[in-house]
C-alpha cells in the first residue's frame, strides 16, 4: 500500500522555530515595558519615592529636624501660622512648626508601606478566593461569588470609616480594612479568567497526567492569571494609597504625631489661604506617587498582555 | 487473542444543558450512548465520525477525564469507571492523552521542559537533574532539540508543539495513548511527519493507540481496526481492510466514499456520496435508527427500531454493523432501493 | 455651660462644636463699628444667614446662644446685657425698673429677698395689648421645670429659689399635656417667686446669692403670658404662636428653613432702654453653608447682613485677622477652652497624678504660650493662667506656674519620679485643636522625661465613653485630657465655674463635669462661702481665693480664654458683640440706606 502521507521520513529535521531565543512571556513583557518611556519614567519616580522613604532618617539628619519636632519660634509665626519655605525649612513648616520636607519623607514610608502591604493582602486573598471559586465551581463558587457581590455593593468608604472609628485608628486596621474591601474586584477578575482557563486543554492535559486540583490551580492555572493580576495590582497600589490618605484626611489615619500624607493634607486644609506650601507639598507627593503608579500600571498592562486592556480599573 | 487492554462496556455520557430560552426545562444531551468497544494490546483502534458525533467525549470518558453517566471502563482488567483522585492516579500513568489543539493543550506560561516533565514530577518519578535528563531524552526521541528545554510553547511551530504534547504523553511510559485528532490542527505536510512519529513510537515503545479522527485517510494509514461513530453510537466496527473493502452501514459507505483512493489508478473510483441534511441534534435524536433521516436506504421500520450492533450477512464476529438494511458486498449506495430484507 | 461638644455648645457653632478655637477669636470685645449712632438710619430688612435653627422658640426653655440670639428680638427679660461696648457682660434693667440693691431696698438685708418692679407700658402684643405683669414672671419661672421639656440649666438655681425643688418634683409627675401643665402652674404656688400686685415680683432665696441678678439675665426667667399655656412648652406649635413683648414678633417660623420677624406694634421704644430696633424686619435664612455665608457677607450683597448660627470658617480666620478686616469681631466668650485636666484618681504610675507635687511639676513643665500659639496665636487665644476668665467677677490675673522645666524635673524627682513616667492623653483625634494641643504637650513633657501616649477618641465617644464615665478615670484609661467650660451667664458667674467643675463629690461625673475627680476640702469650703456671701465684693474675694486654691492644687492646666469670631457685612452698623449670644446684637444694628433691602 502506498501511503500518501509518508513523505518526510526523517522526523528529526523539522526546521527550528523562528529566531526567538528562549524568551518567556515575562521577559518579553519586560522588554516591551522598557521601551515604554512613560512607564519607565514612572518607575524611576517610584524608585525615587521608595528611596526617599527608606532614607527618611537621612532627611531628618541633614536638616537636623526630627519629624515630630515642633519649632515654635523659627517654625511658626506668633499667631501660630506656618512659615513659608526658607533656608532652614526648605518646604516650609506645618501648623505645629514642623519641617514639611522631613515629614513628607517619613510620610512616604506610611503611604508606600500601607500601599504595598494592603495591596499584597488584597492580592493574596483575591487570587486565592478567585481561583477557588473559578476552578472548583459549585457551592464554593456560589458562596464566593455572592460574597464578592456583597462586598462590591458595600459603600466602601462609609463602612471603612465606621470600622476604623469603632476599632480606633492604626496601621494594622487600615491595612485590614482596605484588604477586606479590595479583594473582591481582584477575586472577580481572577474568577472570570479561571472560569475560562479551566476549560482549556492544558488543564485537561494536566489532569490526564494525574495532577491534583490543587496542583492544577496553582501550577497550571495561576501563572496564566498573573498578567491581569499584576496589572490590577499595579493599578491598585495608588488606589490603596489614596484610600489610606483619605482615611487619614478624615482623621482615621495614624494617631498623631505620625506623619502621613493624608493627615498632613487634612491638617493643611484650614491653612490653604495663608500657607500654600503646607497643602501643596504633601498633595504633590501624593499626586506624583499615585500618578506614577497609574502610568506604570498602564504601561505594565500594555506590556504584559494587550488583550486585557478592557480590564476594569480598580475602584 | 490476548486479553483486551481497555474495555468499554455500555458507556453512556449525558450532559445537562440548562438553556434559558426553553423556560426552566433542562435538556439532556446524550453525547455517548451505550458504546461498547475493546482495544487489544499493541493495536491501533481508529475511531472515526463527523465532528460532534461524540468521539472526543468517548475518548475523555475512557480516559476518565469525564465521569461516566453509565456503563463501565476496564483498564488492564481493573474497573476504573468509578475511581477518583488518588486511586485513579496509578492508572493515569498507564494511559495518556495527546490532544487535538497543540496551542490549547500546552500551558503558555510554562517552559517546555516543565511541561514534558510534569508527569514525572506529579508521580515523583524523577526530580532535579534526573528529570531534566529524561525530558531532554524524550525531546530527542520526538525530534525536538533538547537544548530548547527552557523555551516557552510560543517559541515553537504547531508541529513542534504537537511533538511536545507527544513527549509529555510518552514521559510516563504509558501502555495506552489516546490520540484525540492529533494532527487535524496541523498543516498537511506536518501531519505526515507527526503520524510517522506516532507510528515509530508505537513500534519502539510497544504502544496501544486509541486514534480518534474524522480523517479516514489518516485512520486507514494508522489503524488496525476502525470503529465508526454516529450520533453517540458505534454504527460499524471492523478491521481496516474489511471496512474499506466491505462496509455494510450506509453511513460508513458514505464516509468512505469521500476518501481519496489509496491508489489513484484503481478502477473502483466511486463517486463521493453526499448525505442530505445535517447531523441531527443529539438533544433530540431521531427515533429508531439515528441515521434514518439522512439514510438513502431508509425504510419504514428504520424509524421504529434501534438496530443492534451485530454481525450481518456472513460477517465474522469482528465485523459488527448496526443497520436494519445493511449493504451487501459490492452493492452500491446510490442504488438506493435495493432489495433490502436480509 | 460646657463648651467643646457639650450640649449647649453643639448649637453655638464652630467655636463650641469642635476644638477649633482658632475660630473663636477676639480683638478685645468692643464693637467693630464705630459709626456714630446719631446718623443711624432706620428701616430696611436685616438678613441673617445660618445653617441651623434655634434650639427652642420658647424663652423659658431655650439654653443655647443661638436661641438667645433670636429671643433678643421678641422676648424681654427682667435684666439683660446692653449693646454698649465694654459693658456687654454687665447686667442692666430690661423689664425691671432698676437693678435691686440693698441700698435701694430691692435686696433685703439678709440678701435672701429680691423685690423687682416691672416697667409700666411694657406690653404683650395681645389684642388688645396688655401690660407685662409680675404674674407673667411667676408663670415663666414655673414653666422652666415643666414635664414636657424642662430647661437644661435648672441645676443653677434649683436649690437657690425657695420651694423650687419641691415645685418641680411635683411638676415632674404631671401629664405632658397643655391642660395638665396649665392646671399645675395655676394651682401650685412657688413660694420663692411671688407676684405682689400687678407689677412687683418678689424672689425668696434659700441663701444669699450675689450673682442672682446676673442669673436673672437667663431668658429662662422671662415672663410668660397666659396664652402660652395653650400649647406644650417648647413645642413647634407654640413657637409659631408666641406672644411677644419685644420690638419684633415672630411672623413666620419654618423650622430649619426660615424665621421672619416683623415689628411689634405693641412695643414702645420708651419702655425699652436696651433695644433700638432700627430695622423694620429681620429674616433668618437657615439653609446656607458656613463657607457660603462668609462669601456672601464679604461680597456685600443687600441680602446678606450677618451670620446667625455660623462663625467665619476657621480656614479664613487667619486671613481675615491678618488683613485686619474691620467687619470681623473677636469677642469675649468668658470661657476656659480648652483646659488640660489631670485625672487625680488615675492608678497609673503608682497614682502619680494623685500627688499634688507631680501635678505642680507638670504645670511648670507645660508651656502655655506654645499651646496658645498653635491654637491660632494669642490674638484669638489669649493665655489663661487661672480658673476664672476675665469678665467673671472674682477673676484676677495671676500665674502660679511660670514655665520652668528644670524646676519641673526637680519637683518630679522629689516626688519620687526621677525617671519620669508615662501618661495617657485622651484627645479627640478628629479635632484639629485637640490633636495639636496633644502633640504640643507630648513634646513639652518629653523634655522632663515624661512620655505621653495618645488615646485617640472619636468626637461622639469623648464624653459619653470616657470623660463622663467615672470608671474610665478610676481605672486609668486616661491620665490627661482636654475639656472646655463656659459660664451660663456673665458677670457674677464664678459659681457656674466652680460648682460644676471643682466642688468635690457633687461635681463628679456623670452629673458634674469634674472629670479629674478633684476634691479639696479647702476649695469646697471657699465655694460654699462665696456662693452664699451677701456682698458682691466679699464674694468676689472668696471666688478669687478659690481660684488660687484650685490652681495651687493644680487640678487643671488652663490654656486660654478663647475669643469668638463674628463677621458682618459692610452695610451693617453698630454691630455690638454680646457674649451671651456669641454674635452681634440684631436688635441694635442699622443698615446703610440703599443696601438695606433684600
Amino acid at each position: 500500500m502506498t501511503i500518501r502521507v509518508r513523505e518526510a521520513p526523517d522526523r528529526r529535521v523539522e526546521p527550528p522555530a523562528p529566531d526567538v531565543v528562549g524568551r518567556g512571556p515575562w521577559e518579553l513583557a519586560w522588554r516591551r515595558l522598557r521601551a515604554d518611556k512613560v512607564a519607565m519614567g514612572s518607575l524611576v519616580v517610584i524608585v525615587l519615592m521608595v528611596l526617599v522613604a527608606v532614607f527618611a532618617p537621612v532627611f531628618a539628619h541633614v536638616t537636623g529636624h526630627p519629624p515630630n519636632m515642633q519649632y515654635h519660634r523659627e517654625g511658626l509665626t506668633p499667631d501660630g501660622l506656618p512659615r513659608p519655605p526658607n533656608s532652614t525649612f526648605v518646604l516650609g513648616t506645618d501648623d505645629l512648626g514642623r519641617d514639611i520636607l522631613v515629614r513628607i519623607a517619613y510620610g512616604a514610608r506610611i503611604s508606600l508601606g500601607v500601599g504595598v502591604l494592603a495591596t499584597m493582602l488584597t492580592v493574596v486573598v483575591g487570587v486565592v478566593l478567585g481561583l477557588l471559586a473559578g476552578f472548583l465551581r459549585g457551592v464554593v463558587d456560589l458562596v464566593i461569588a455572592r460574597l464578592i457581590d456583597v462586598v462590591l455593593s458595600i459603600p466602601f468608604l462609609l463602612v471603612a470609616i465606621a470600622l476604623v472609628s469603632v476599632s480606633g485608628p492604626g496601621l494594622t486596621i487600615t491595612i485590614l480594612v482596605i484588604g477586606m474591601f479590595s479583594w473582591a474586584s481582584m477575586a472577580r477578575i481572577v474568577r472570570g479568567q479561571v472560569l475560562f482557563l479551566r476549560e482549556r486543554e492544558f488543564v485537561e492535559a494536566a489532569r490526564s497526567l494525574g495532577a491534583s486540583d490543587l496542583r492544577i490551580m496553582f501550577v497550571d492555572v495561576l501563572p496564566n492569571v498573573l498578567a491581569p493580576v499584576i496589572v490590577y495590582t499595579t493599578l491598585l497600589i495608588p488606589v490603596v494609597i489614596i484610600v489610606q490618605a483619605t482615611l487619614s484626611f478624615l482623621g482615621l489615619g495614624l494617631p498623631a504625631p505620625a506623619a502621613d500624607w493624608g493627615g498632613m493634607i487634612s491638617e493643611a486644609q484650614n491653612y490653604y489661604t495663608v500657607a500654600w506650601w503646607f497643602v501643596l507639598f504633601p498633595s504633590l507627593a501624593l499626586l506624583i506617587t499615585t500618578i506614577a503608579f497609574n502610568l506604570l500600571g498602564d504601561g505594565v498592562r500594555d506590556a504584559v498582555d494587550p488583550r486585557i486592556g478592557r480590564l476594569v480599573r480598580p475602584r | 487473542m490476548s486479553d483486551p487492554l481497555l474495555v468499554a462496556d455500555h458507556v453512556t455520557k449525558t450532559f445537562t444543558a440548562r438553556r434559558r430560552a426553553s423556560r426552566g426545562g433542562s435538556q439532556v444531551v446524550r453525547a455517548v450512548d451505550d458504546v461498547s468497544l475493546a482495544i487489544e494490546p499493541g493495536e491501533t483502534l481508529g475511531l472515526v465520525g463527523e465532528t460532534g458525533c461524540g468521539k472526543s467525549t468517548l475518548a475523555r470518558c475512557v480516559a476518565r477525564l469525564y465521569p461516566l453517566t453509565g456503563g463501565t471502563v476496564r483498564f488492564d482488567g481493573h474497573d476504573i469507571s468509578t475511581l477518583s483522585g488518588r486511586r485513579l492516579r496509578p492508572f493515569r500513568r498507564e494511559m495518556q492523552v495527546i490532544f487535538q489543539d497543540p496551542y490549547g493543550s500546552l500551558n503558555p506560561r510554562r517552559r517546555v521542559g516543565s511541561i514534558i516533565g510534569d508527569g514525572l514530577a506529579i508521580h515523583h518519578v524523577a526530580d532535579g537533574s534526573a528529570r531534566r535528563e529524561q525530558v531532554q531524552h524524550l525531546m530527542e526521541v520526538v525530534g525536538l532539540n533538547p537544548e530548547h528545554y527552557n523555551r516557552f510553547p510560543a517559541d515553537f511551530s504547531g508541529g513542534q508543539r504537537q511533538r511536545i504534547g507527544i513527549a509529555r504523553a510518552l514521559a510516563l511510559r504509558p501502555k495506552l495513548i489516546i490520540c484525540d485528532e492529533p494532527v487535524s490542527a496541523l498543516d498537511v505536510s506536518i501531519q505526515a511527519q507527526v503520524i510517522n512519529l506516532l507510528l515509530d513510537l508505537q513500534s519502539d515503545f510497544r504502544l496501544t493507540y486509541l486514534f480518534i479522527t474524522h480523517d479516514l485517510s489518516v485512520v486507514r494509514h494508522v489503524s488496525s481496526r476502525i470503529a465508526v461513530m454516529y450520533l453517540g453510537r458505534i454504527v460499524e466496527t471492523g478491521t481496516v481492510d474489511e471496512l474499506f473493502a466491505n462496509s455494510r452501514h450506509p453511513y460508513t459507505r458514505a464516509l468512505l466514499s469521500a476518501v481519496p483512493p489509496a491508489d489513484p489508478d484503481a478502477a473502483d473510483s466511486r463517486e463521493p456520496v453526499v448525505l442530505p441534511g445535517d447531523l441531527p441534534s443529539s438533544v433530540n435524536p431521531p427515533s429508531g435508527c439515528p441515521f434514518h433521516p439522512r439514510c438513502p436506504r431508509r425504510q419504514a421500520d428504520c424509524e421504529l427500531a434501534m438496530p443492534p450492533l451485530d454481525p450481518v450477512y456472513d460477517d465474522g464476529p469482528d465485523h459488527l454493523t448496526a443497520c436494519l438494511h445493511p449493504l451487501r458486498a459490492g452493492e452500491d449506495l446510490s442504488g438506493a432501493t435495493s432489495d433490502g430484507a436480509a | 455651660m460646657r463648651t467643646w461638644g457639650g450640649r449647649r455648645a453643639a448649637l453655638v457653632g464652630v467655636c463650641g462644636l469642635v476644638l477649633m478655637t482658632a475660630a473663636c477669636g477676639s480683638s478685645g470685645g468692643g464693637g467693630s463699628s464705630g459709626s456714630a449712632n446719631e446718623n443711624a438710619s432706620r428701616g430696611g430688612t436685616l438678613n441673617m444667614l445660618g445653617a441651623g435653627d434655634v434650639d427652642y422658640m420658647d424663652p423659658n426653655i431655650s439654653y443655647y446662644s443661638v436661641g438667645y440670639l433670636a429671643l433678643r428680638l421678641w422676648s424681654r427679660q427682667l435684666f439683660t446685657f446692653p449693646a454698649v461696648s465694654g459693658q456687654t457682660t454687665t447686667a442692666v434693667p430690661d423689664l425691671a425698673t432698676q437693678v435691686p440693691t440693698t441700698g435701694n431696698g430691692g435686696i433685703s438685708k439678709d440678701g435672701m429677698t429680691y423685690t423687682i418692679t416691672i416697667r409700666q407700658g411694657a406690653m404683650w402684643n395681645t389684642t388688645p395689648a396688655r401690660q407685662v405683669t409680675a404674674a407673667d414672671v411667676v408663670r415663666g419661672v414655673k414653666r422652666t421645670c415643666n414635664p414636657a421639656q424642662p430647661f437644661g440649666g435648672t441645676p443653677d438655681f434649683a436649690t437657690l429659689i425657695q420651694g423650687y425643688q419641691t415645685f418641680c418634683d411635683g411638676f415632674a409627675k404631671v401629664a405632658q399635656t397643655p391642660s395638665a401643665i396649665a392646671g399645675y402652674i395655676d394651682k401650685t404656688p412657688l413660694p420663692g417667686v411671688v407676684a405682689q400686685g400687678d407689677t412687683t415680683v418678689v424672689f425668696h432665696l434659700n441663701h444669699p446669692a450675689t450673682y442672682f441678678v446676673d442669673m436673672l439675665t437667663l431668658p429662662a426667667f422671662s415672663p410668660a403670658p397666659v396664652e402660652v399655656l395653650k400649647y406644650l412648652p417648647a413645642s413647634q406649635a407654640l413657637g409659631q404662636h408666641e406672644v411677644s413683648d419685644g420690638p419684633y414678633q415672630v411672623t413666620t417660623w419654618t423650622p430649619t428653613k426660615e424665621i421672619v420677624f416683623t415689628r411689634n406694634a405693641a412695643w414702645k421704644a420708651s419702655t425699652d432702654p436696651i433695644r433700638k430696633a432700627y430695622v423694620d424686619k429681620v429674616v433668618v435664612n437657615e439653609t446656607v453653608s458656613q463657607d457660603s455665608i462668609q462669601q456672601q457677607l464679604q461680597t456685600g450683597t443687600a441680602s446678606a447682613d450677618m451670620g446667625f448660627d455660623q462663625a467665619p470658617p476657621p480656614s479664613q480666620l487667619p486671613g481675615l485677622i491678618a488683613k485686619k478686616d474691620k467687619n470681623l469681631n473677636l469677642g469675649e466668650t468668658a470661657s476656659s477652652n480648652p483646659y488640660l485636666v489631670f485625672n487625680t484618681v488615675s492608678p497609673n504610675n503608682r497614682g502619680a497624678l494623685g500627688d499634688v507635687r507631680v501635678r505642680q511639676a507638670l504645670e511648670y513643665a507645660l508651656n502655655r504660650s506654645d499651646m496658645d500659639q498653635v491654637l491660632g496665636g494669642q490674638t484669638v487665644n489669649p493665655p489663661l493662667t487661672h480658673i476664672l476668665p476675665p469678665d467673671i467677677s472674682g477673676s484676677t490675673d495671676f500665674n502660679l506656674y511660670p514655665t520652668d522645666q528644670a524646676k519641673a524635673k526637680q519637683m518630679l524627682a522629689a516626688a519620687g519620679y526621677p525617671h519620669g513616667m508615662t501618661l495617657k492623653f485622651l484627645y479627640r483625634n478628629a479635632s484639629e485643636g485637640s490633636s495639636k494641643v496633644f502633640q504640643t504637650v507630648q513634646q513639652q513633657l518629653s523634655n522632663i522625661g515624661v512620655k505621653v501616649v495618645g488615646v485617640p477618641s472619636p468626637d461622639a465617644d469623648f464624653y459619653t465613653k470616657y470623660l463622663q464615665v467615672p470608671s474610665a478615670a478610676r481605672s486609668g484609661v486616661w491620665d490627661l485630657s482636654l475639656a472646655g467650660w463656659g459660664a451660663d451667664w456673665y458677670g457674677d458667674a464664678a459659681l457656674s465655674f466652680f460648682a460644676p467643675l471643682f466642688s468635690g463629690p457633687p461635681s463628679y461625673p456623670p452629673l458634674g463635669s469634674n472629670y479629674g475627680f478633684y476634691d479639696s476640702p479647702k476649695t469646697n469650703q471657699l465655694i460654699q462661702q462665696a456662693s452664699t456671701a451677701t456682698d458682691q465684693s466679699k464674694s468676689g474675694a472668696l471666688w478669687n481665693q478659690a481660684d488660687h486654691q484650685v490652681m495651687q492644687d493644680a487640678a487643671i492646666f488652663p490654656i486660654t480664654n478663647p475669643q469668638q469670631a463674628s463677621y458682618h457685612a459692610s452695610q451693617v452698623h453698630n454691630a455690638i458683640y454680646i457674649p451671651a449670644f456669641q454674635n452681634f446684637d440684631p436688635a441694635n444694628v442699622w443698615l446703610s440706606p440703599g443696601t438695606n433691602g433684600g
